[in-house]
């Protein structure tokens, strides 16, 4: 394993959350790499002293740049959300009346509208395709037990 | 330097650290949640959290090399 692939490992390590496997792997570099192990016993150090420090030790001054944080997604996640939604219902009433007066037009020949047709079709089931494999990947995603 | 000194100094380093990093930080380390609870309230991938930790402590022990080595 090189220096910089085990870096994040140093931190699940430190705060004991290191699969049994890899701690064995991390543990055997550090025990060959001098660089290493003076930089995990750095965070060591470094994780006792904040350990002794408690909640109300921070300021206000930092909480309120960490909730910043927190309302700051939240407003993009609602953004985000009205957006998609608003782009959704634009998008299915222009396909709509775009279909209706297509089908509807009798100056365009048949041979034209089958082909939009199938053209549009041919779309469709490949975003429904494209959806149904993302959400299958989200089921046997790694990490989807996370709840909080 | 005296306990409330140190504290006064890791308190300064933490509060001057990029919103990302002192949000990390501040759920590790002070409000205690697990890698797999903040993977999910940041929206992140566990290995994320691991790298975005790393380098929230890195910055704060490398700003505080003076007191911690």
């Amino acid at each position: 394993m090189k220096c910089e692939e085990l870096k994040p490992y140093l931190m699940s390590h430190l705060d004991g959350e290191i699969e049994p496997e890899k701690k064995e792997e991390l543990e055997r570099h550090l025990a060959e790499c001098e660089e290493c192990r003076k930089e995990y016993q750095a965070f060591v150090k470094l994780k006792q002293e904040t350990d002794k420090m408690k909640l109300a030790d921070l300021s206000d001054e930092l909480w309120n740049g960490y909730w910043k944080g927190v309302y700051r997604r939240l407003e993009r996640g609602v953004g985000w959300v009205f957006l998609s939604v608003g782009a959704i219902i634009l998008l299915s009433f222009g396909a709509y009346q775009f279909f209706k007066d297509l089908l509807a037009d009798p100056n365009i020949s048949l041979i034209v509208k089958t082909g939009v047709c199938m053209g549009v079709l041919g779309a469709i089931v490949l975003l429904v395709s494209i959806i149904r494999e993302r959400l299958f990947l989200c089921k046997t995603e790694r990490y989807k037990e996370v709840q909080r | 330097m005296e306990r409330n000194e140190r504290s006064a100094r890791f308190r300064e380093e933490i509060s001057k650290l990029p919103v990302d990093f002192k949000e990390i930080i501040i759920l590790k380390h002070f409000q205690g949640y697990s890698y797999k609870e903040i993977s999910q309230m940041l929206n992140i991938p566990l290995g994320s959290v691991m790298s975005r930790l790393y380098y929230a402590r890195k910055r704060l022990k490398d700003n505080l090399k003076d007191i911690i080595t």
